[in-house]
């Protein structure tokens, strides 16, 4: 019988801003069902959160989750879950962040800490073990999240404290706010950030002395072993510890088509262009040292430091690929001084780097075409690689100043605003901005527009296509035809396997990076997953059963979305754009997504989960199967139950 | 760091000559994971608690400095093959130095 006292601590810390109560919730009320993390978190958000609650509403919560193997010695298991409503579309938001925040949480003794409710006055939620405590934060609401730390680190005198914080742009309620976990790392879509800027709350400090235990220790370390070698002998890790994403998501990304450039008018940047901030630049200027997460072998990080210049003196966590293809090509900016500025601004004013790049290059394009222009921008001139643009644009976004309070609402509201045709520019899933070229790779941009918390690459997408994998062996793992990029054939069962294992990796606590993800067929998955947990906790998984676990948090999911966002067919389609205009430049020059392609694709998607094609909306049977019957219950009332069709 | 005594034939005669092994940091490889901390709780204390560490990582994200601090209280996991810090330290920026006193002989031994 399990305890839930190993890997788990066991306990589940409620904090109600409004009362400035505290409570705790044994973990075990959850952990059966939906193991820990995201699955958990997930699970008491669709529990909790009445109907008709909106985002911004005191009825939502915030919920920041670790899983049973977080804080041990399992290779990269430092991350932290954090769940909400989604700022965009009240559906469901999940952002997942490195750092060192995860662990400490368990050494305080808490699995997830739930907020709720909304404070009188701004306050950070101060945790030291059994103390928990919310103390005054007025002085530092304003405060970029760097001063903000540094303050909290001398109000508390703790030194070595953890974080979670926004900034002003959270403060100011900016749809595309992060949260920010210590300094350099964000749990950034889905705009969280705004969320707990409606709560008045700056964000949590947390220390712990606590110990993680294990119920199998021998059996325990083995396993560690195991997988800390897998890695080890991975032939990606020695890129990855050279230089990251930034390394590996650069020149071999662009030929594969991977980066939206100018606002997805093209899907190649152009050679000169990109060489200026590939990795090598940055390697020999900028970077200071490598850096890594809790207790990752991996070390993907970096520090990147700027001595002088326009932009220094700087210090700050370096970036990965999405800061390329962000504000490198999609803005097509290619000063990498400037980009290491405009990262570093993104974790102090609490902006996430993928909504702000889009409603940045959504405004550019618009100014392109005069349907901005300096009247709109305050003497602002907006052009494709203007630095100084850009960074004045992050600004007044995260500030709500002039054009900014526009975008900070994102690109579907500015354009609905705006109108002349605007929204044809507007590029988002969901609600939410989209950052991601999808025109390129079927898998890769069909896993984007279907990701639950509001579109993305971290949930049902691969690199399958284009990592070297054979076609036998896409044969053999996922039963497609072929791994061609271009082929819709069968592509949604290899999206049907990395969104169950991705939920389920979400839900112990395992990095991203740790998996198929970086190398497909190789590095830790399910098996090396479930010899750690059934060691840790003391109760027996198995690979099947784990991707089970990661199905069941997926419908959890997609009820929430029916219920709360209303997503129906029409919500999985791509965004126009990606129809109707074929890539310009490059490898994959022409190419553009078929949409009766796509839409054969969704109703073999759906039919593998069991979802209805007319709606998308779960079967009850699919529910059932997955001991989610009240779920079916409270879909039948809303009348947004699915039909099973002959 | 304790001293161990060796008696080796030297010529022209016999000399006992210190012996000391000792846990090095290389701070530029260090990348400051602190899977160390977490090898050297488990050793010690069979749990996962960096308090519990005989080794202390201390990270300075401000100016993207690390500090690597070894407690005396360290016995360089007497009992097991290398120490566990060692073996879980990724960028190898811990090593195990021999020393043998008065001879000027550095040695990082080599493992796989």
């Amino acid at each position: 019988m399990t305890d839930y006292s190993h890997g788990w601590t066991g306990r589940i810390l409620h904090v109600d801003l409004s009362s400035s109560k505290s409570w705790v919730e044994p973990t075990a009320d959850y952990a059966d069902r939906f193991l820990g993390g995201k699955g958990i978190n997930q699970a008491i958000l669709l529990g909790t959160v009445p109907p008709g609650t909106g985002p911004f509403d005191p009825e939502n919560r915030v919920i920041v989750g670790t899983g049973p193997l977080t804080g041990t010695l399992a290779p990269s298991c430092g991350r932290v879950t954090i769940g909400s409503m989604n700022a965009f579309n009240g559906g469901v938001a999940e952002s997942n962040s490195g750092g060192h925040l995860g662990p400490e949480i368990k050494y305080a003794g808490f699995d997830h800490v739930v907020i709720h409710g909304r404070a009188e006055r701004p306050v950070y939620l101060w945790i030291r073990d059994d103390h928990v405590a919310l103390r005054d934060a007025d002085e530092i609401w304003g405060a970029t999240t760097w001063e903000a730390e540094e303050w909290i680190k001398r109000d508390v005198h703790e030194p070595h404290l953890h974080t979670a914080l926004i900034g002003p742009a959270g403060a100011n309620l900016v749809r595309g706010s992060a949260v920010i976990i210590d300094r350099g790392r964000a749990a950034g879509r889905g705009g969280i950030g705004a969320v707990m800027g409606s709560k008045n709350l700056k964000g949590l400090a947390v220390r712990g002395s606590g110990a993680v235990q294990v119920a199998h220790p021998d059996r325990f370390m083995r396993a560690v072993e195991a997988a800390w070698e897998a890695l080890a002998r991975s032939p990606k890790q020695n890129i990855m510890h050279a230089g990251g994403t930034h390394l590996d998501g650069t020149q071999g990304a662009n030929r594969a088509g991977m980066m939206s450039v100018r606002n997805a008018q093209d899907a190649f940047w152009a050679q000169e262009r990109i060489d200026r901030v590939d990795y090598p630049v940055y390697a020999e200027r900028f970077e200071k040292r490598r850096l890594a997460c809790f207790a990752c072998p991996t070390f993907c990080s970096h520090v990147y430091a700027l001595r002088g210049g326009p932009y220094g003196p700087l210090v700050t966590e370096g970036f990965q690929a999405n800061t390329i293809w962000g504000f490198g090509a999609r803005v097509d900016l290619a000063d990498p001084e400037a980009l290491i500025a405009i990262h570093a601004r993104n974790s102090q004013l609490g902006l996430d780097n993928d909504f702000a790049a889009v409603a940045i290059s959504w405004a550019i394009e618009l100014f392109e075409h005069g349907l901005l222009t300096t009247a709109d921008t305050d003497g602002l001139d907006l052009a494709w690689g203007d630095a100084e643009a850009v960074i004045e644009l992050q600004r007044r976004i995260a500030h709500r100043e002039g054009i900014g309070d526009l975008l900070a609402e994102g690109v579907m509201r500015a354009a609905q605003e705006l109108g002349q045709g605007s929204d044809r520019f507007a590029v988002h899933v969901k609600g939410q901005e989209c950052m991601d070229e999808i025109r390129t790779a079927v898998a890769w941009g069909f896993g984007v527009v279907l990701a639950l918390k509001g579109g993305g690459h971290v949930e049902g997408s691969c690199n399958t296509e284009q990592d070297g994998t054979s076609d036998v062996q896409g044969q053999e793992w996922f039963g497609v035809p072929t791994l061609d990029p271009h082929s819709y054939a069968g592509k949604e069962r290899m999206v049907y396997w990395f969104e169950r294992y991705k939920q389920m990796l979400d839900s112990v606590g395992l990095c991203y990076f740790t998996g198929p993800i970086i190398d497909t067929g190789r590095r830790v998955g399910p098996l090396e997953i479930a010899e750690l947990l059934s060691a840790a906790v003391g109760r027996e998984y198995s690979a099947d059963e784990l991707l089970l676990y990661g199905r069941r948090a997926h419908n959890v999911q997609k009820a929430f979305n029916t219920l709360h966002a209303g997503f129906t067919r029409a919500d999985d389609l791509p965004p126009r754009r990606f129809v109707e205009e074929p890539v310009k430049t490059g490898p994959h020059a022409g190419v553009q997504i078929d949409l009766d392609e796509w839409e054969c694709m969704l109703d073999r998607y759906y039919q593998l989960h069991g979802w209805d094609p007319a709606t998308s909306w779960p079967l009850p049977q699919t529910l059932e199967e997955l001991g989610l019957s009240d779920v079916v219950d409270r879909l039948r009332a809303a009348d947004k139950l699915g039909v099973s069709r002959a | 760091m304790t001293e161990e005594y060796v008696t080796q034939r030297v010529t022209p005669r016999l000399m006992p000559r210190p012996i000391r092994r000792f846990v090095a940091v290389d701070l530029q490889r260090c990348t400051g994971c602190r899977a160390c901390e977490l090898a050297c709780s488990w050793h010690s204390a069979r749990c996962f608690q960096p308090e519990r560490s005989h080794i202390r990582v201390y990270r300075d994200n401000r100016r993207g400095e690390i500090q690597v601090v070894l407690n005396s209280t360290c016995d360089r996991c007497a009992g097991e093959d290398l120490p566990l810090c060692i073996q879980f330290c990724a960028p190898e920026a811990l090593k195990l130095m021999t020393v043998a006193e008065g001879s000027g002989y550095h040695a990082a031994p080599t493992y796989p």
